[in-house]
């Protein structure tokens, strides 16, 4: 078993290798472990308590639970949910649009992002 | 039709830094080639100073560096000389007046190449205008740029960002979202992209890139003012907060300089 935090651990540690070792492979893996850090942070989150997945709409997991982060009340959900949004856009750049160049840094600031959900935004 | 821009030195800096791919390259997130791609431009303007192409990249390139009077300078030059036929430098003018928020210029511009009939079905200058629209808020110009692309293969974005707002359900909502955008970052804008995610369902995402010229600690302090005023918005259109995100969103970006100088 393992933590949200763990996957960002691995995003981490990948992203502290020299960049001669950071292949294009290894960038679009540092996005995908910070999606998924946040994402099951986001899940396990108090603030997820009554997301309940639904078979209705076209709309796929990942954007169900975009929605409904965004539609609470709460300021600190929503600006998750805005934080998780973008993490989620460049994962699927990461992942699914392999014959496009993602932007410099798109790692990096992943990472953060994933970070400051996990860490700042509910303190 | 419209032949091929000769190859000039601005036109080959013109394509290393605004290019349709130029965005993804790592020399274009270096400050010290931008620096010296000013330098030389200037150099270029001073010996041709009527010259649509070299005022309108220096103008891109001084933005880009967060000088934004000399920047305005040589955009309201560049306005002066704008040659619609080129219609890659005419897309850059209106998307730097956009940058700036002079919104009025930017469809101006942008008019003017889709009024002509032998311009207006060129993919580069719907799309553009399409891009323009959606930041604008203006529903009905992109309706108007889906009817003019009808039949185009290339000029799909009117349609694919019409789609997006049906199924957001926030066409009357998307010029006030738009300005409240303009209000907070425009400060600190230094350069704007539109990017179409397709995550395989239907519609896709919009996510508005925009550069800024602001620390991390900063730039977190403008995300977080922007989801605010967002969600007061739509709190008081009877609303969720964030009802938006799902469909469009602003990413914001520190300009690499700046992360650095916050280290």
């Amino acid at each position: 078993m393992i933590r949200p935090s763990d996957i960002l651990a691995e995003g981490r540690a990948l992203l502290a290798l020299p960049a001669s070792q950071r292949t294009e492979a290894r960038r679009r893996t540092i996005i995908s472990r910070a999606y998924y850090a946040a994402f099951h942070f986001l899940r396990a989150h108090p603030c997820s308590q009554d997301y309940r997945k639904s078979g209705n709409t076209a709309a796929g997991m990942h954007r169900q639970f975009i929605t409904f982060l965004a539609t609470q009340s709460d300021r600190r959900v929503v600006y998750a949910a805005d934080l998780l949004k973008t993490i989620y856009e460049n994962r699927v750049m990461a992942d699914y649009h392999i014959g496009r160049d993602i932007l410099p840094d798109l790692e990096r600031r992943s990472v953060e992002d994933a970070d400051y959900i996990m860490c700042e935004i509910f303190d | 039709m419209i032949a091929a821009l000769p190859q000039t030195e601005a036109v080959a800096l013109f394509n290393r830094f605004f290019g349709v791919d130029a965005r993804a390259q790592a020399a274009v997130w270096d400050r010290l080639a931008w620096e010296q791609a000013a330098w030389r431009l200037r150099q270029l303007d001073r010996r041709l100073a009527s010259d649509f192409v070299t005022k309108v990249s220096l103008a891109g390139v001084l933005l880009r560096l967060g000088r934004r009077a000399e920047a305005e300078d040589a955009l309201s030059a560049a306005h002066a000389l704008r040659r619609r036929e080129l219609v890659p430098a005419q897309s850059l003018l209106a998307i730097l007046f956009a940058t700036l928020g002079r919104m009025g210029e930017a469809r101006q511009v942008l008019d003017e190449i889709v009024a002509d009939p032998a311009l207006r079905v060129q993919a580069p200058a719907v799309n553009n205008a399409a891009h323009l629209a959606f930041l604008t808020g203006d529903v009905a110009f992109l309706t108007k740029l889906a009817r003019l692309s009808e039949g185009h293969a290339d000029c799909h974005v009117p349609l694919i960002l019409l789609d997006v707002i049906e199924a957001s359900g926030l066409a009357d909502q998307l010029k006030g979202h738009q300005d409240i955008v303009r209000a907070v970052i425009r400060p600190a804008q230094c350069w704007i992209d539109i990017n179409i995610i397709d995550d395989g369902d239907w519609p896709p995402m919009i996510a508005m890139l925009s550069f800024v010229q602001a620390d991390p600690k900063a730039r977190r302090r403008l995300e977080r003012d922007l989801v605010d005023r967002l969600a007061d918005f739509y709190e008081a259109s009877g609303k969720p907060p964030g009802i938006y995100i799902p469909y469009f969103g602003t990413h914001l970006i520190s300009l690499p300089e700046c992360e650095a100088a916050a280290l």
